[in-house]
Parts: C-alpha cells; structure tokens; sequence
C-alpha cells in the first residue's frame, strides 16, 4: 500500500474529527465536551493545513492560523462560561444544569 | 514505504490513540494529557507537511497556552465526582453508528482527492518568512480584526468568571454587618 504523507494525514485528521463526534454525543460533562471541540478543531486544521501543502498555496495555511485565534478566544469564554456555570449548579454535568433559571 | 510515509503513518498512530483517549478516559485530567500529546502530534504531522510556522503556533498557543489554561480550571472545579460516572450503553451505541457513518462519509472523499502512488512532499509553503508576508501584507486587515477580538475575549472571560454583581455587593454588605456587630 503506496500513500503520500498527506493522504495518511487526511485520513488521520477525517478519524480525529469522527472521535470528537462521537465524544460530543457521549459524554456529559462540560470540560470533556470542550476538549472534544478542541478535537474536532484540530481535526478541521490539519485537513486545511495537508490540501494547502498539496495544492502548493500557503492560503488554507493562514485560515488555520485565524482559527487558532478563535479557539484561543473560545477556550477562554467557554472555561469562563464553565466556572460560572459550576458557581451556580455546583455541577458541569450538562444533563443537571438544565433550568435557565436560577 | 519511504522516510516520510513511515513519520507520517508513527504520527497518525499516536494521534488516533490519543484522541481515543481524550473521549474514553474517566479522570477529566487524564483526558486533558491525552489532548496534550495529541496536539503535539499533530504539530509534528503540521512540520512534517512543511508549515513551519503553525507548527511552532501550534506547540505554544494549542499544546501551551490553552491546555493550561483547562488543566487550572479542572483543578479548581476539583471534579471528582466524573471519575464513577459511566457512559449509558444506549448512547454509546447511538454516538457509535452515528460516528461509523460520518466517517464513511468524509474518508472516502479526502481519500479520493489523491492517487495511490507517492509522489513525495513539494517543497515547503510555510515557512515561517512566506506566512509572515501573507500575514501582513493581503491578510493585514484580518489579522487586525483578529486583535480585536482576542481583546474582545479576555474582557468577557474577566466578566463572566467575575461572577453576578448582586451576590458580590450582598457579600460585601452581610461582611461589613458582621464586623458591626463584633
């Protein structure tokens, strides 16, 4: 079996995003379900970062980096977004914190 | 089976395994290790592929930054309690032929976008002077919208960990009533 690199890390990458599915529908607590996010993300930037080495055009490259900004940004709001929650539930357990309430 | 076929095939290995691990570990600190060592495979698949520069990104933002910043939170939670909790089989099952779907449907067409033969790696695009001068020069606008939003982030991180503003000035107040009345 002859495969380029690229190849192997697309199919990595398509295997990488299905566990992080997979994860969002499993899981239930919040911070795991952020990480699988972050798998997800990952799996989505190494796609754009193997087709751009193949196409020869550095353009999905600086998409990966613009992504990595927002994963940055979105790592701080949602563990924000987490500590506030647990302040109030005492729990990140999603299927406890189900009252918008108070 | 040449150099960069057998990195390439190392590097997938681990990152497969360790995003297993990320979803089917029960200690939340675990999970978050597994990620670590996935995201620096995955800067080493990025160096392989010839992106300098998102790899080193990747290793300091990704691998560094923000996978500290999750561990402090889960310290801080002290979330124990996830330790004996265990996946419900009906939603294993479910999340398990959902997920066999979806990758026969994405593998098949990134595998279909090449030919079977190795042609081996082109010479590197991004290095780090070529996404530099991408970087400031046709993406400049961008990349200042992008300031303004990591800005726009740590304002809101700080106000939402702060906590409602009701509770902190009740605090305040049965405080300053205990002190009276010692």
């Amino acid at each position: 079996m002859m495969s380029s690199p690229e190849m192997i890390c697309l199919v990595t990458a398509a295997f990488m995003f299905t566990v992080g599915t997979f994860g969002m529908c499993v899981r239930r607590s919040a911070i795991v379900m952020f990480m699988c996010i972050e798998l997800m993300l990952n799996a989505v930037n190494l796609t754009f970062v193997a087709l751009s080495q193949r196409v020869g055009n550095l353009d999905g490259q600086v998409v990966v980096f613009f992504t990595m900004c927002v994963a940055a940004v979105e790592a701080a709001v949602g563990l924000a977004l987490i500590i506030s929650v647990f302040r109030s539930f005492q729990s990140i357990q999603t299927n406890e914190v189900s009252e918008l309430r108070m | 089976m040449t150099a960069s076929q057998f990195v390439a095939t190392f590097l997938g290995a681990i990152v497969a395994a360790s995003s297993v691990g990320v979803v089917a570990m029960r200690s939340p600190v675990l999970g978050a290790l597994c990620l670590v060592v996935n995201l620096t495979a995955v800067a080493a698949m990025y160096a392989l592929l010839g992106a300098h520069f998102l790899a080193a990104a990747q290793i300091v933002v990704y691998a560094g930054a923000i996978m500290v910043v999750v561990l402090f939170v889960i310290m801080l939670l002290n979330l124990q309690e996830e330790e004996n909790r265990a996946i419900p089989r009906k939603a294993a099952v479910a999340g398990g032929i959902a997920s066999i779907l979806l990758l026969s449907l994405i593998a098949p067409i990134l595998v279909s976008q090449f030919g079977t033969t190795d042609s081996g790696l082109p010479a590197p695009v991004g290095t780090v002077k070529a996404t530099g001068m991408e970087l400031y020069t046709r993406y400049v606008v961008p990349f200042e919208i992008a300031s303004f939003l990591i800005m726009t982030g740590v304002v809101g991180a700080v106000a939402l960990s702060r906590g409602p503003r009701q509770e902190r000035t009740v605090g305040r107040k049965a405080g300053a009533e205990e002190t009276r009345s010692q």
